[in-house]
């Protein structure tokens, strides 16, 4: 058996080129040696084959020269002290080995000399020497029972403490599926495999190589090699489409051409399998709720090495364990991406283009699908000259915060078409959403530019939303209007309505309060200056440094967007089409 | 957890006192806190906020949610408002003219 030229736990630093252990990250230590083969076997079985013939020999020399009256009785009970010691070093053979030897030295020397080399001669003989004989067997074969059941312990101890351990690993690459596959490979370097192959079926329905994970026997340029090889027919008659149909584990012992035939996806791929000198292999499936979702090809290079039913069970343990972190992570994806969806659905497609206007946004949602934000906003033409701008905040996260997200968005809208006043539409928004069974509330700015022959402007209302802030081309920045009342608290709330004149140039930047650092005092008055920074920038730069700007923080604690109108210079120059 | 939750109870007035950072991970906490409190016959229901570091809407709606329920219940809810930045959560939202403050408390400027 050939060890390892390099244990790949060591020195983060000592990883040998080509391997994709991440060293670095292995606080958690795996047994390095085969599992299921202890490296000191053969050292253990030689020792005590040496005692075995030594302690008799030894025993017998000491005997002889004690000169006692009776050699044979004393002889007998010494000899019982090597096969004792060579049963626990060697194991079982050891042991009877050693009782052979004991008997054969105790007839030669103790018993025939004492009668004359005459024997045996009479029934005492008989009954002390076949005393010796059953209790030196009984003695060997009590022990070596005992060993061999510390030696299972001892196996079944290191699979555990493998299976623990390798559980961790993958375990701490949560929710991250190529991260996860890697490690899975990776941990079965090089305690059971030299190179490990972790295929998964894919969205297509064909079965494709996702993870290489390989250990210092194996030259990393064949094993770089086998990431690229084709994807396969779960229906084929290829040995892990097999696996991943039945479900059922293969072991290939030996393993032959024709063994290397059957796992070859390609002509290129037999080549590469025949060149890494693939000794035993075995392929796990990797269970998934309601069928497999793939499998997992481990391979010995090494001369000699034969994969057991013992390795094939535990790497199927390993792939069980690694299912369910696999699993977790494709329903986290999942979840993620229908949080997304739904998310998407709640802003606009694409901004309207506007002539003689510039319109940007920025929309960075809370990170965690879990809190789906209430942030919404909205752009959208409300007659020949007029456009709509909308940035409001459902309070709350959540699912149920997504789907009042989605009423306010739609009820502005509506009510966008039976008025233009900005502050009658957010009075039916306000009406819409006390309508509501469940006590939520929303926060909303809305905004109406008229562009008319030559000039613009603007109409704000805010229903307990900061205002937007106007940035004129000085770096002069200004709240526009007061907020009104949050909506869907007050029967009778009061919207108060601003109107203000935009010249070429000027900026309107409208935002929610995940941009306001709440937890720094006066908030307004940062988000002004930096506001007032942007003087100059074009819409999208503007919407670009607020939010940079206004969220240092690496933690976001809630959505941020930002929405910015810009009126362009030329605006000035002819009446608006 | 971010946020600690004390409630002294009196022969008619219930007293919440709530330090730390009250936001969409521990609302919940508060707001169960508070539920209990309105299961004790009392007329008055005092949450004080004034240990409060920060707030945010998730709060906001919290504390609406107690003021309706006080409302429909004919009982009182008084606010002990807290430091700045909650303040400014009923400023901005302007919802500081429908809750109650309590009255020992400074009242919030607007």
């Amino acid at each position: 058996m050939r060890r390892p030229e390099v244990a790949p736990q060591g020195d983060p630093t000592a990883t040998p080129k080509g391997t994709r252990l991440r060293a670095a990250t292995r606080a958690v230590r795996l047994p390095e040696f085969p599992l299921g083969m202890d490296p000191k076997r053969w050292r253990k079985l030689l020792a005590g084959l040496t005692l075995s013939l030594g302690g008799a020999i030894a025993v017998t020399a000491i005997v002889n020269a004690l000169n006692q009256p009776r050699p044979f009785v004393i002889a007998a009970l010494l000899f019982l002290i090597p096969i004792t010691a060579a049963t626990y070093a060697g194991g079982r053979w050891a042991g009877l080995l050693c009782a052979a030897a004991s008997f054969a030295c105790l007839v030669y020397y103790f018993a025939m000399p004492t009668r004359g080399w005459a024997f045996p001669r009479d029934v005492e003989d008989f009954v002390a020497l076949g005393v010796f004989l059953i209790v030196s067997v009984l003695l060997s074969n009590a022990l070596s029972r005992e060993h061999a059941a510390r030696m299972l312990s001892e196996v079944a101890q290191r699979r555990l403490t493998f299976l623990a351990a390798a559980n961790e690993i993958i375990a701490r690459s949560a929710l991250d599926l190529e991260k996860t596959l890697n490690e899975l490979a990776n941990v079965t370097i090089p305690s059971i495999a030299d190179y490990c192959v972790v295929t998964l079926l894919t969205e297509d329905r064909l079965l494709a190589i996702m993870a290489v994970a390989f250990g210092p026997p194996v030259r990393p340029a064949l094993a770089e090699n086998l990431m690229h090889q084709p994807k396969l027919d779960p229906a084929g008659e290829n040995a892990v489409a097999q696996v991943v149909r039945t479900g059922k584990a293969m072991l290939f012992r030996a393993v032959d051409d024709a063994v290397l035939e059957s796992v070859a996806r390609s002509p290129d791929h037999l080549g590469l399998l025949r060149g890494l000198g693939v000794r035993s292999m075995m392929i796990v499936p990797l269970p998934a709720r309601g069928g497999m979702m793939g499998a997992m090809t481990l391979g010995s290079v090494r001369p000699g090495r034969r994969y057991s039913e013992e390795e094939l069970t535990l790497a199927g343990d390993l792939a069980v364990r690694a299912a369910t972190a696999l699993e977790n992570v494709r329903l986290y994806e999942e979840r993620d991406r229908a949080a997304q969806a739904l998310q998407r659905s709640l802003l606009p497609a694409r901004l309207p283009d506007i002539s003689g206007a510039e319109v940007a946004a920025r929309f960075q949602p809370f990170t965690d699908a879990d809190l789906i934000g209430g942030d919404f906003f909205d752009v959208f033409e409300v007659g020949p000259h007029s456009w709509a701008f909308v940035m409001g905040d459902v309070c709350g996260k959540g699912s149920e915060a997504a789907a009042q997200t989605g009423l306010a968005r739609h009820t502005i809208r509506a009510a966008s078409l039976s008025t233009t006043s900005p502050r009658e539409i957010l009075g039916l928004l306000n009406e819409a959403v006390l309508r509501q069974e469940e006590d939520r509330y929303v926060t909303a700015t809305y905004a109406r530019l008229d562009l008319m022959e030559g000039r613009a402007r603007l109409v704000v209302a805010s229903g307990g939303h900061p205002s937007p802030i106007l940035l004129r081309p000085t770096g002069e920045a200004e709240e526009i209007g007061r907020s009104g009342m949050l909506l869907g608290v007050f029967e009778d709330a009061e919207q108060t309505e601003t109107s203000v004149n935009l010249q070429p140039g000027d900026a309107v930047v409208m935002y929610t309060d995940g941009l306001l650092d709440e937890r720094q005092s006066m908030p307004e008055l940062r988000l002004l200056s930096i506001i007032s920074a942007c003087k100059g920038m074009d819409a999208s730069s503007i919407a670009e440094h607020v939010e940079t700007m206004a969220t240092k923080a690496d933690v976001v604690y809630d959505d941020r967007a930002v929405l910015v109108l810009r009126l362009l210079r030329e605006h000035a120059r002819g009446p608006a089409r | 957890m971010t946020i600690e939750i004390r409630t002294v109870e009196q022969p008619s007035t219930s007293t919440v006192h709530v330090s730390g950072e009250l936001d969409l991970t521990s609302a919940p906490q508060l707001e169960a806190a508070l539920i209990r409190a309105e299961q004790a016959p009392v007329g008055t229901i005092v949450l004080d906020l004034s240990g409060l570091e920060f707030m945010d809407s998730s709060g906001l709606r919290l504390v609406l949610s107690a003021d309706k329920r006080a409302r429909e219940s004919g009982r009182e809810l008084l606010i002990v408002p807290g430091p700045e930045q909650v303040r400014r959560v009923f400023q901005v939202t302007r919802v500081d003219k429908r809750l109650r403050f309590a009255p020992s408390a400074e009242q919030p400027s607007s």
